[in-house]
């Protein structure tokens, strides 16, 4: 029988050992005899851990494929090579090349104005480092780390999907200048103000969506179909063309967010949004040049339908076919879209907010293509056996606009960023040219914003202290339902009551409903028969909308205008303002 | 809320008001082709922009304007076997009773989609809107040019079909004329 002391100790050799796992660590350990010895005498596993070892030799990409082929020629010749190391790297470089084209490359290597070879070791870390950096912001591509295979499907670490696995044409389009900018664009602008851990970025959330967006594509062609929407799938081979355009059309849905996404979109021009630049972006020369050379290549305005949808869609709506519908379903679908399940699960997770969890597995699995109740279009719906994970899903949905994308701190945040915004660009909106978008970042505004609020004279230094110091708008009036029902419209009355009292300069209004009810999909039954959810679930139909609507007030102003209200909302609500009575 | 937006919320809550004393479906769909022919019908002030979809005319920012209101409770929405069915919400009546003009105006028209629309299915409003559209958008064309069109846009609605759908709507124009 162990003591509880020796337990405590035994759980704590344990939480070393597997702390180092990669090196061998000499430590002095007390042992229960009160002896102190060194832990490689007490553990047997850590010495046998062994030590992380790296050394590889890098080399700028624009030579990668010419020196891979070299390297895979004459690599057993140069390691019967006895030299010293540095020569032998200082040959490679000035031989890296078939022998007829030594003269080319000794050419274009003396023009280089940085060695485009190097070696990289864990002896020498620092350089490393460095040069994994690149030169001039090219990355330098690991050229020869033995053993070496070509790669045409490459991983990304990811801290909610574990991977995400992408071919070299979608890692083309990642590395491509539209997709590499989404690394600087917060997911939920100044949400980290309000929630520390919410800095996640628009880059991973679109990988993601990518691989969610095949799994959910996979699942609904490969698994049994309902017999009434057989006829619409094409052939297997057109298919796979498919499944890539909908992968594509995945990692492409957000090229077209501005700085800050969603916070500060109402400063586009009227009647244009984000998804109107995401097709201008997908359908740029830049991004044409890339799709021309996949294999297949693949129609960037295909791309762009899916990645956008039909309700956001810029041009003829009439483009788009059954097919295309469900294709962008799978995206940028109400019920199941791909892009909705990453946000929830990703946003909740940096924030530290739970409420944005739900069995997604189980509802990728359970979907299917089916025709809806009573429209008999073809839509994408669950197999009753997904109801609890779509119910989930509706949930979480509710709960993280009312805790997250709602809060009253990041609303009013965005309110000042927007007023920022409208002071610095010229005109007072986003310019929507895509050369222009895709060279404004969050970075650009930070840095403009910390300017600013050091800047009395900065047109936007108002805005900018009041979001930097802290001192943003708190808020003043959001109705109860008591307040509804004597008054629908009472926001509105205490919003020009209070301008009337306070100025408009002092005072401002926010509000938005979502997500839109009834969550109505199709569900295919054990029995068979295809119903609408809200009939099959006693939930759905019980998951209110989110909605919000306040009124804001000044912080300096706070104490008089709630003092004022108190006194004054009941004679407030009575107001019937500009109607036909 | 500006008073166009209440004002397609009394417009709205009287048209599902009415479906549910017919003891209707009212669907989504019956309540944005309803609103589609009052508007371009009828001139009603329904704010909502419309544009033609494969299913037809349809207007995401109505289906917004529906949402809101469920939040506000101005309507409810019930299950129903082919999905959620509109009905009234307890706030309605604080809506309606601000627009006494326009709903006096109007109720001839809201009578009209009770009549010839409210008893229809999805399959068959669809063509109906689709041929107002496009009679709409080529007032000059005629019925064959704009059945071969209608057809176009929705394959999977036949030219017979589409011919009698811009018949029907013709006959409805006529009347209004």
């Amino acid at each position: 029988m162990s003591t509880p002391r020796e337990k405590v100790l035994r759980e704590q050799r344990r939480a070393v050992e597997t702390a180092i796992l990669s090196k061998r660590m000499d430590f002095a350990v007390s042992r229960d005899d009160g002896q102190v010895v060194s832990s490689l005498q007490q553990s047997q596993l850590l010495e046998r851990v062994p030590a992380a070892i790296f050394d590889g030799v890098f080399i700028v990409p624009e030579l990668r494929d010419t020196a891979e082929r070299w390297l895979r020629v004459n690599v057993r010749g140069m390691l019967q090579m006895r030299i010293e190391e540095e020569v032998c790297v200082r040959a490679s470089a000035v031989a890296c090349g078939p022998e007829n084209e030594t003269e080319r490359w000794h050419g274009a290597a003396r023009s280089l104005p940085a060695p485009r070879v190097r070696r990289a070791s864990t002896e020498n870390r620092d350089r490393r480092q460095s040069t994994a950096g690149g030169i001039n912001g090219r990355r330098h591509r690991h050229c020869y780390h033995p053993p070496m295979l070509p790669k045409y499907e490459h991983e990304i670490r990811d801290p909610i999907h574990t991977f995400i696995r992408v071919s070299s044409d979608e890692r083309r389009v990642i590395d491509s200048r539209a997709f590499q900018r989404l690394r600087h664009i917060h997911q939920l602008a100044l949400t980290f103000l309000v929630y520390p851990g919410a800095t996640h970025r628009r880059f991973e959330h679109c990988l993601d969506v990518m691989d969610l967006a095949g799994r959910i594509f996979d699942v609904i062609t490969r698994y049994p179909r309902h017999p009434d929407v057989q006829q619409l799938f094409p052939s297997d081979k057109e298919l796979d063309y498919w499944r890539t355009v909908v992968r594509m059309g995945a990692l492409c849905h957000d090229l077209g967010h501005i700085p800050f996404s969603h916070g500060a979109e109402a400063v586009l021009p009227k009647g244009t949004h984000h998804e109107q630049l995401s097709v201008d972006v997908i359908l740029s020369d830049e991004m044409r040049q890339i799709w021309s050379t996949m294999k297949p290549p693949i129609d960037p305005l295909d791309v762009a339908k899916v990645a956008v949808g039909l309700k956001d869609w810029p041009r003829d709506p009439k483009d788009f076919t059954p097919w295309d519908e469900l294709l962008t379903e799978i995206v940028t679908g109400n019920a199941f879209g791909a892009d909705r399940a990453d946000y929830l699960l990703r946003d909740s997770h940096h924030a530290g907010v739970a409420y944005g969890r739900f069995d997604h597995h189980r509802l990728v699995d359970t979907l299917r293509v089916l025709r809806a109740p009573g429209t008999g279009k073809p839509t994408i719906g669950i197999e009753r056996g997904g109801m609890d994970a779509a119910e989930g899903l509706q949930l979480a949905r509710y709960f993280m606009f009312e805790q997250l994308y709602y809060h009253r701190v990041r609303r009013a945040l965005d309110l000042h960023l927007r007023e920022f915004l409208r002071a610095i660009l010229p005109g007072g909106v986003y310019p929507t040219a895509v050369d222009e978008h895709l060279r404004l970042t969050d970075n650009e505004v930070l840095a403009e914003l910390s300017k600013a609020a050091q800047d009395a004279n900065h047109p936007g230094h108002q805005a900018a202290d009041r979001i930097l110091s802290r001192r943003f708008y708190r808020v003043l009036y959001e109705p109860t339902q008591d307040d509804l029902s004597t008054n629908i419209n009472a926001v509105e009355a205490v919003l020009r009551a209070a301008e009337t009292r306070f100025g408009t300069s002092a005072v401002a209004r926010d509000r938005e409903t979502k997500p839109s009810k009834p969550m109505d999909f199709a569900v295919w039954r054990d029995d068979g028969q295809i119903v609408s959810s809200l009939q099959e679930s006693k939930v759905l139909e019980r998951v209110p909308a989110a909605t919000f609507d306040r009124v804001f007030i000044v912080p300096e102003l706070r104490e008089e205008a709630e003092r004022w209200l108190k006194e004054n909302v009941r004679g407030i609500l009575q107001m019937r303002i500009e109607e036909e009575i | 809320m500006t008073v166009e937006e209440l004002r397609d919320w009394a417009i709205l809550g009287r048209i599902v008001e009415r479906v549910e004393e017919q003891k209707r479906f009212c669907g989504e769909t019956l309540l944005q082709k309803s609103a589609y022919f009052l508007k371009e019908m009828f001139d009603a002030p329904i704010s909502a922009p419309f544009r033609i979809y494969y299913y037809g005319p349809f207007s995401f920012d109505l289906r917004e304007t529906l949402s809101t209101m469920e939040g506000l409770d101005v309507v409810q929405t019930v299950p129903h076997e082919w999905g959620a069915t509109y009905r009234i919400g307890r706030r309605y009546g604080q809506v309606r009773d601000r627009f006494p003009k326009t709903m006096q105006q109007l109720e001839p028209a809201i009578d009209w989609v009770m009549r010839e629309l409210a008893p229809l299915g999805v399959k068959e409003l669809e063509p109906l809107a689709t041929a107002l559209f496009l009679k709409r958008e080529q007032p000059e064309a005629n019925d064959e040019m704009l059945a071969a069109r209608l057809h176009e846009i929705k394959p999977h609605v036949s030219v017979d079909a589409a011919r009698a759908a811009l018949q029907k709507v013709g006959g409805w124009m006529a009347a209004r004329a």
